[in-house]
Parts: structure tokens; sequence; C-alpha cells
């Protein structure tokens, strides 16, 4: 199905909307859907898509094999809606939504209202206080990431991944 | 439904640009899957779990909430409450498992398996977003007593969109933009809005053009930055924005054409005996903006965003209680103007 706005690039948004009082739908390029304010800013672009699919491709193990042990998620399930399958998919999925995560918001660190009683915790912060280093090298290395999609160097991209992969992995 | 004044029939401060805030929390349970990954069974689970809360609570705030079974909602009243911004349009797409908390004002509303568990909102006329914040804020807590909201030092509230990640906040404001809309500026505005985080949208139709001039505003990004941070960048950039809207305002009142617009719109809303919705959408906002300008004098506000939300199609249909054809709308549409403008 194409676009109903540009009618050039397939539709991967859909939007309920209500006309003359009637529920209608609407079937948008991403492209579009942004444009008009309605992006799913989390994979916002089909060139974002296609470098995440790639990026925890279909040929990657942990593709098949990792599923999140509340809901049953895996992590092609995640990026195919954009949608997390539960709470604890945060912690199981952890270091390859942390890019996207920071991507869209800027920052990775809640700064708002902490709610009374006991929290579940995804991230042990007392391993995050010890490593600042290794955090803001990960960060550097993220946002030359960011650049390399945006530029569509797949090569530099793709180098930039290991080197994330591995510094998340030492810092587990 | 009752007879008390909703929100949405009041207007408030900056009221001649700025017609309501809205703050919404998105909350999900832990340790049950979020809405895209529930079974049937989990979402009544969930749904009766969080009715109990509010009912048993001991915030009177909470106890008073109605519930609403949205499996039991006709779809024209289901409608009706999305052209009174109450629900989302996505929430009335599927009414499986979906329940609604309302106040009798309205200005309370929480969806229940929207994209979240919980979507806690509140509402009010103009422009108020702290106090309207600090009461969603209080229903937030009272809630998490009971039903412990799943959270991370980290990520913040966790939900079934990052996009939502931290404080699951979303804190909009419905704008009336006429003058900058015509001077053909919402484009810019908007693409520079988009660079501080924040989105404008039409609320009644897409593009840079929508039905009625009426625009919602909100924050995009909710995590790193604290609810009173977003609020404050909020309100801080609105005011601008209302500053360039009320600018742009007197300089095209100047223009005679434009006062022959305004006293033109409202003669045709006075005396029109069929009004489409787009036909009275573009000639309400002809005449708020002449009201806003001095130029109308004996109209309220209030009487505007009255007439806005109960002429509305599915509106009409509910309070009326029978299915109307588009043309027999459209001649009840008229005479309700013609009354409300007399
Ligand atoms: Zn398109
Ligand atoms: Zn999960």
């Amino acid at each position: 199905m194409l676009c109903q706005s540009c009618g050039k690039h397939p539709a991967n948004t859909h939007i309920k909307t209500i006309i003359n009082g009637e529920l209608t739908e609407h079937s948008l390029c991403s492209e579009c859907a942004q444009k008009m304010g309605y992006g799913n800013s989390f994979f916002p672009s089909n060139t974002f898509d296609q470098f995440f699919s790639s990026f925890f491709g279909k040929n990657s193990l942990m593709e098949d094999t990792l599923r999140c042990p509340v809901c049953g998620a895996s992590l092609s399930d995640i990026s195919d809606t954009g949608k997390v399958g539960c709470a604890d998919c945060y912690k199981t999925f952890l270091n390859q939504l942390m890019p996207s995560i920071q991507r869209m918001h800027g920052n990775t660190r809640h700064a708002g209202k902490i709610p009374m009683g006991t929290a579940l915790q995804v991230v042990e912060q007392t391993q995050e206080k010890e490593q600042p280093k290794e955090k803001s090298e990960i960060e550097q290395y993220q946002e030359q990431l960011q650049t390399a999609i945006d530029e569509q160097n797949f090569e530099l991209a793709a180098e930039l991944r290991d080197k994330i992969k591995a510094l998340s992995e030492k810092s587990e | 439904m009752t007879m008390d004044t909703k929100w949405f029939e009041k207007s408030g401060k900056e009221g001649d640009v700025v017609i309501s805030s809205r703050i919404r929390l998105a909350r999900n349970l832990q340790k049950i899957p979020f809405p895209i990954r529930m079974n049937d069974q989990q979402k009544q689970q969930v749904r009766d779990n969080i009715v109990q809360a509010a009912k048993q609570s001991t915030n009177p705030i909470l106890r008073n909430l109605t519930y609403i079974n949205m499996e039991q909602v006709d779809k024209i009243e289901a409608v009706s409450m999305v052209e009174n911004h109450l629900v989302s349009p996505d929430f009335i797409s599927n009414p499986k498992g979906r329940g609604l908390l309302l106040s009798k004002d309205n200005s309370i509303a929480i969806m229940i398996n929207e994209e979240d568990h919980l979507r806690i909102q509140v509402m009010k006329e103009g422009m108020d977003l702290s106090e309207v914040y600090q009461l969603a804020d209080q229903i937030d807590s009272v809630l998490n007593d009971t039903l412990h909201f799943a959270f991370d030092a980290e990520l913040g509230y966790l939900t079934q969109c990052p996009t939502n990640l931290g404080t699951g906040m979303r804190a909009s404001l419905m704008l009336h933009l006429p003058s900058l809309q015509q001077n053909g500026m919402i484009k810019r505005i908007s693409d520079n809005l988009s660079k501080l985080g924040l989105t404008l949208r039409g609320t009644y139709g897409e593009g840079t053009e929508p039905v009625g001039a009426l625009y919602q505003l909100s924050n995009q990004v909710t995590l790193g930055l604290s609810e009173k941070e977003a609020i404050e960048n909020l309100e801080r950039i609105v005011m601008q924005l209302v500053d360039e809207e009320r600018n742009t305002r007197k300089s095209l009142m100047e223009n005679i054409k434009k006062q022959d617009a305004v006293a033109r719109s409202l003669g045709i809303l006075k005396n029109a005996k069929i009004l489409s919705t787009e036909e009275f959408m573009k000639l309400l906002s002809n005449v708020r903006l002449g009201v806003a300008s001095g130029f109308i004098k004996d109209i309220s506000y209030e009487t505007l965003n009255k007439l806005m939300v109960q002429t509305q199609p599915a509106t009409m249909m509910t309070m009326n209680g029978k299915q109307l054809s588009a043309e027999e709308r459209d001649i009840l549409r008229a005479s309700m103007v013609c009354e409300a403008l007399k």
C-alpha cells in the first residue's frame, strides 16, 4: 500500500482520526508521517529501519534465541513494531535498545519523578557509578554511529557498532 | 453523562490564543505484558485491578471517578468522546478489554489499556499546565500506592513505546493560531519548534492548514528532563508563540478585507440554515479572531468553545439520542449556532 499523502513511498504508519463523526485510518510513509508530526521517532526513517534490522540482523543468533522471560518478545518483535513487550524487555534488550533511546531523547538518564516504594531495577546503579569513563566512550561512539547512519556510511557504522558492543559487554 | 459544566466549555488564562492545557502520564504495571502483548484475560485483569484501585482509594477524587467499560459504549458515543478530547481515536478503534475512568466535569480521564496500561489525563481550559500537572501527579502517586508502576532508576517509567520513557509525560496546549496560519508562518515555526524538542500538529485535519486554525503543541522528549523543566520549557516557548500570534493579529486586523471577512463570518453563522462542520469551523475561527481583537463585542470565548464541541457530528447525535444524516446534522448545527449567537 502506498502513502496516501505523497503516493510515492510505501505506507508504514497508520494514523486513526475522526472525520465527520467517523473513525478513519490514514496510511502514510514515515517521511510524510514525520512531516505531519506523527512520526514514530523511535525508528524514524527507512534507512534506519534497514540499518536496525541489519544491525541485529536476521543472521544474528541472539535475534532468534534471546526472548524476554516475562512476555516472550524477541528483538525482532520489538524492532518490527517499535513497541516493547513489557517492562522486563528493557532489562533483556537494554544494550540493543540503548542507541535508539539515546537517539530519540538525546539523554539516557531519567531526571523526573521517582515513585515511592520498590522500583524495578533495570540497570545496576553501583556499576554505573564505577565506570563513568567507559560510559562516555560508548556515548562518543554512539554519536559517531549516528552520524555514520545519517551519512549512510554503513561500513564505518558496522565498525562502530562492534566497538560499542565490545565496550558494553565489557561493562556487564 | 451529567449536566455539570465540562472543562472544554469554559475559557481560561490566555484564552484568546490558548484554548486548553492537558497533561498525560503513561504508566504500566510490573510483571504483566504491555497491551501489545496482552491476551484478553490479562487485559480484563489489569482493567479490574486499576478500577478497583481507584474505587477503593481513600482519595475522594479517585473514588468519585465514573468507570466506563468501553466494550459497552456504542460507536457514536465513543466517537463523541474523541471529539470532546477525552480519549484517543486509537483507544476507541478496538474497545476490547479497555476502560475509562472519568470525572464529572470530564477534566480527569484515565484510559485503561490504550498504548500503556494507564494513560492518566488531566485537562483544563486556558493555559495552566502547572496546576494540571499537580493534579495528574497526585492521581499518579495515589494509584502507585496500590498498583506499583514499572519504574527504573535509569530509564524512569517504563512504557510500551520507548518514546515515552522517563517521565512518561506528554504536556500539550491547544492553540488558536489563525493569523500565523494565514500569513503562512506555521511551517517555519513548526520546524524551529521541532529543533527544541516540541511538536506542533493540527487538531482537526493534518498539514499546515488544519481546519479552524487549531493546533496542538506538545513536548517530545521525556527522558533526561524533569516534569517541571519540560513544563517550564513548553510554557516559555508557548508564550513567545502567543505574543507572535497576537502581534500578527494586530496588523492583520488593520486590513479592511480581514475586518470584512470577520464581520461576514459572524453574519453567516447567525443566519445560515445549513452548516457543514468544515464551514462552521472556518467561520468560527474568524469570529474567535474578531472577539480577540475587539471587533466582536458581545460573544464570549465560553460560548464559542462550547459550540465547537457541541456541534461536532457524533456529539450532536449523542446529545440528541439518535442517528442523523449528514444533511440533518448540518441543519441542526445551523440552528444550534443561530440560537447560541442570538
Ligand atoms: Zn508519503
Ligand atoms: Zn518482555
